[in-house]
């Protein structure tokens, strides 16, 4: 240290007890545990001082579970690991996801949580979530070209509210409005993800955003710098007292959220994301970014660590260079802000004439805030005065702890439906106008879903103002090219929380079978596991049986594994979040002009369902509606998954198949009446050849690798031989438009496609 | 029957977009003049009562549903007729 810098402020550590350091560890905000205190008692022990408080600060923040996945990362090492690679050209090592898309361009994905914020502040968290990763696929040089965002929300329709957290109805609208404001003001098509509703979620609200982009293969920026003498040039918004301390608080749990929680939140500023990504892609096409990484949890602290330490070189920066909102900001402060629209770039000082020409034209400003060195060392100056001087090894690494975990046995719990027969139309009525279970379009209509011209198949397919789900989303993002890129996001979190093992593979054989649904292969997944205080066992048994299935699913249908993220501490007053692991997933659409989506097409066609039949109604949004239990959730079989992959493709590549739909939530019946949903065209179906279960159990099962297909009737002999091999089995054909079902001869279920649609398409009326 | 205004304003350190672009208009017209611009919104109720119910329910409102206390501040002032 110099000499200047003992008129620093030093924290004096050296020598106080550990009772001390916690009391330190709390008066500062630091989130740090009592052990990790006494870990930096020793290192600074070591080097015989005390530290200063911008080096507190930096530890914190480098050492949060936001930024060094202390509780995560040795599980998931131990699954993701030894994964194969397959297409993908960077996994699970930058920013985000890189994976090759054809022989010139690659595609860049990554999704993230942004729930603590959101919990206290949804328009801004749930903003701030979109814009964070923009910019994650934005530092890989990558043009991003869709957004997708799965979110959750406690119970909405409470009337009576008495907790002190905020009102679900007020969480769900602000999220949304949140999301849509960000997204459709920089310009960004919000294609796909999932909305859904649990009592769980009351007062932790989950908030997953992920982004997709493209980008040349020779133009992939890497997120750290190797080459000393390069400069750190720092752009877009300037840094503010806004999001101090976000990551640790990210790290505990939300007990009270009041007012005081208040330097955590960020708001987002989407007039500066849209110039700021043109001036970024711009200085990455003319070849001068050596180097770039965006600004999220732990601001300047965590981007200039992680990218040094990846390059194996070490870094001086003067902090009064930083463009600031306020004046007379402290240098931890400075040091640790989460201020939104920064991105970090290494560059050749030859080059900075030319940055600034870009940036100037695309009115964003920037600053020079320090350069790269070699050593171990990063250094940290404010006005002269050496405020931080540590090594970087130490800094950045973080603590890994091998947390113990606990898979508890389930009680075996056998659901039991009534014995007779249930009222099945008034039943599906019900059912069908359920939050959980009703059209997701007063949340997917506020969002632009066509914006850049490019999306191929939108989240609502059917008629104009009378469209249906799509399973997943295709966009098309090169213009000399006709491969598309289908998107989908979600969860079977119900199905997880009784089986944490079989749940994450019904989610993982979920969003396979959404791609697979539009006619594409899938490429490659991304997952954001969302989970309640690690600090517990059982949560920490969640964490490696999901990692687990994810692994094991992933090895099995030869998929990457490109970029994770795991939110902890989902809690409040001691209650957890039912587990979610989210699942992201990307496939190749051959050709957009094959794109299959999910409305029916024509009356007279045949619809056939492909795929193992199963009758259980584990797990299933019925029993949940019914308020039955069961402890079993059914086994996907991740062979025959395999087996029907590569024909399903081949059959679609062919133009064959009209319209596709997976049997997920709200089993065969829902997928049906949805098919239905986007263009008015009924169905007569019979039952029989299904399975010899009872009716409601084959309406409403939702186990089984199954997707419904319509294909016209003088086609039929060709579809069969294309599928030869895999079981098919024809249940029905198309009508001009009524719903008649029937069950070995008895009627199951009469009515017109339109009084079920109505139902399904006002149930979130009341709430947003 | 008082009128009673409710002002709603971010906390000071709040990013406020609206308010950075149209600064940045203003400058780009020519008001160099202008240092700052902040945004607010103001509610205006009718409220049957006293002065100081009426006060009494705006705080409440204010507080339940027109402003979250992690971003915003509120002030309520009534209106002399």
């Amino acid at each position: 240290m110099t000499e200047a810098a003992e008129t620093q402020i030093n924290v004096q550590i050296l020598g106080k007890s550990p009772q001390y350091l916690m009391e330190l560890s709390q008066s500062m905000s630091l989130g740090l545990s009592q052990e990790e205190m006494i870990m930096l008692q020793n290192y600074f022990e070591g080097i015989g001082r005390n530290p200063t408080d911008v080096e507190m600060q930096a530890m914190a923040q480098a050492w949060s579970e936001h930024c060094c996945y202390k509780s995560s990362k040795f599980y998931l090492r131990k699954y993701f690991g030894g994964l194969e690679k397959h297409d993908a050209i960077l996994a699970m090592e930058d920013d985000a996801g890189v994976v090759a898309f054809d022989d010139d361009y690659a595609y860049v994905l990554k999704m993230e949580s942004h729930n603590h914020p959101s919990a206290i502040e949804p328009y801004g968290g749930a903003a701030t979530g979109v814009g964070g990763i923009i910019r994650d696929v934005l530092c890989m040089g990558a043009q991003p070209v869709a957004l997708v965002d799965s979110i959750y929300f406690g119970e909405v329709w409470a009337d009576e509210w008495k907790e002190k957290t905020l009102h679900p109805r007020f969480i769900l609208n602000s999220v949304v409005g949140g999301i849509r404001d960000y997204g459709n003001r920089v310009g960004l098509p919000n294609v796909a993800g999932s909305v859904d509703f649990d009592r769980s979620f009351n007062h932790s609200p989950l908030v997953n955003a992920g982004c997709i982009g493209i980008v040349r293969k020779d133009g992939i920026i890497r997120s750290f710098v190797s080459k000393p003498g390069d400069i750190f040039v720092l752009a877009g918004g300037r840094t503010g007292r806004d999001g101090i301390h976000g990551v640790n608080f990210a790290s505990a749990n939300l007990q009270e959220k009041s007012g005081k929680n208040k330097s955590v939140v960020q708001l987002g500023n989407p007039i500066v994301k849209e110039p700021l990504i043109h001036a970024v892609l711009e200085a990455c096409d003319v070849h001068i970014v050596d180097g770039m990484k965006d600004l999220g949890g732990g601001g300047l602290s965590s981007s200039v660590g992680e990218m040094c330490l990846s390059g194996g070189v070490a870094a001086e920066i003067d902090l009064e260079k930083v463009l600031l909102k306020e004046p007379a900001m402290l240098p931890w402060e400075i040091w640790i802000s989460e201020s939104q629209e920064r991105m970090l770039m290494a560059i050749d000082p030859l080059n900075l004439p030319e940055l600034s020409r870009i940036f100037e034209k695309w009115d964003i400003e920037f600053s020079v805030i320090g350069k790269i060195v070699e050593g171990n060392n990063l250094v940290i100056r404010h006005n002269g005065l050496t405020v931080l001087d540590l090594d970087l090894d130490f800094l950045t690494s973080g603590p890994v702890y091998c947390r113990n975990f606990e898979i508890p046995d389930r009680k075996i719990i056998d659901y039991v439906l009534p014995a007779e027969n249930f009222n099945l139309k008034e039943l599906l009525m019900k059912f069908l106008s359920n939050p959980e279970n009703c059209a997701r379009f007063n949340i997917t209509r506020q969002y632009d879903h066509t914006v850049r011209g490019s999306t191929v198949i939108r989240p609502l397919s059917g008629k104009p103002n009378h469209e249906t789900h799509s399973d997943a989303a295709i966009i098309k993002p090169v213009e000399q090219s006709n491969r598309g890129l289908a998107i989908t996001a979600g969860s079977r979190y119900d199905m997880v929380a009784v089986d944490p093992l079989a749940g994450t593979l019904a989610t993982m054989t979920e969003a396979y079978l959404n791609i697979l649904a539009t006619g594409s292969m899938p490429n490659s997944v991304v997952d954001c596991i969302n989970l309640g205080n690690p600090e517990d066992p059982i949560i920490m048994g969640q964490l490696v049986q999901i990692s687990s299935a994810i692994s094991e699913f992933c090895r099995k249908l030869a998929l990457p594994v490109v970029a994770g993220n795991v939110s902890l501490y989902n809690q409040y007053s001691g209650a957890d979040i039912k587990p979610v692991p989210n699942i992201m997933m990307v496939g190749i659409t051959p050709d957009v002009a094959h794109a299959v989506s999910t409305d029916f097409k024509k009356a007279g066609s045949s619809i056939y369902i492909i795929g193992r039949e199963s009758s259980s109604l584990g797990g299933s949004r019925l029993l949940k509606f019914l308020g039955l239990e069961s402890s079993s959730v059914p086994w996907f079989d991740m062979e025959e998954l395999a087996a029907i992959s590569g024909p399903f493709v081949r059959a679609a590549g062919t133009g064959l198949i009209l319209a596709a739909h997976d049997i997920s939530s709200g089993g065969l019946i829902q997928a049906l009446l949805e098919m239905s949903f986007g263009s008015g065209i009924g169905f007569t179906v019979d039952l029989s050849e299904i399975s010899p279960a009872r009716t409601i159990e084959k309406l409403f099962s939702e186990g089984g690798e199954r997707i419904l297909i319509e294909v016209s009737q003088e086609n039929d002999e060709r579809f069969r031989e294309l599928l030869d091999g895999i079981q098919i089995t024809r249940i029905g054909s198309t009508n001009e438009n009524s719903i008649t079902i029937t069950d070995l001869q008895m009627p199951v279920l009469d009515g017109t496609v339109e009084e079920f649609r109505e139902a399904w398409v006002h149930g979130l009326d009341n709430y947003i | 029957m008082p009128v009673v205004v409710i002002k709603v304003e971010y906390l000071p350190g709040v990013e406020d977009p609206e308010a950075l672009t149209i600064l940045k208009n203003l400058n780009i017209l020519g008001y160099g003049g202008v240092k700052s611009v902040q945004t607010s919104k103001s509610y205006q109720l009718n409220v049957q009562g006293s002065e100081a119910e009426a006060k009494k329910i705006a705080e409440d409102v204010a507080e339940k549903i027109l402003t979250n206390p992690v971003i915003q501040k509120y002030s309520i002032r009534i209106l002399k007729k």
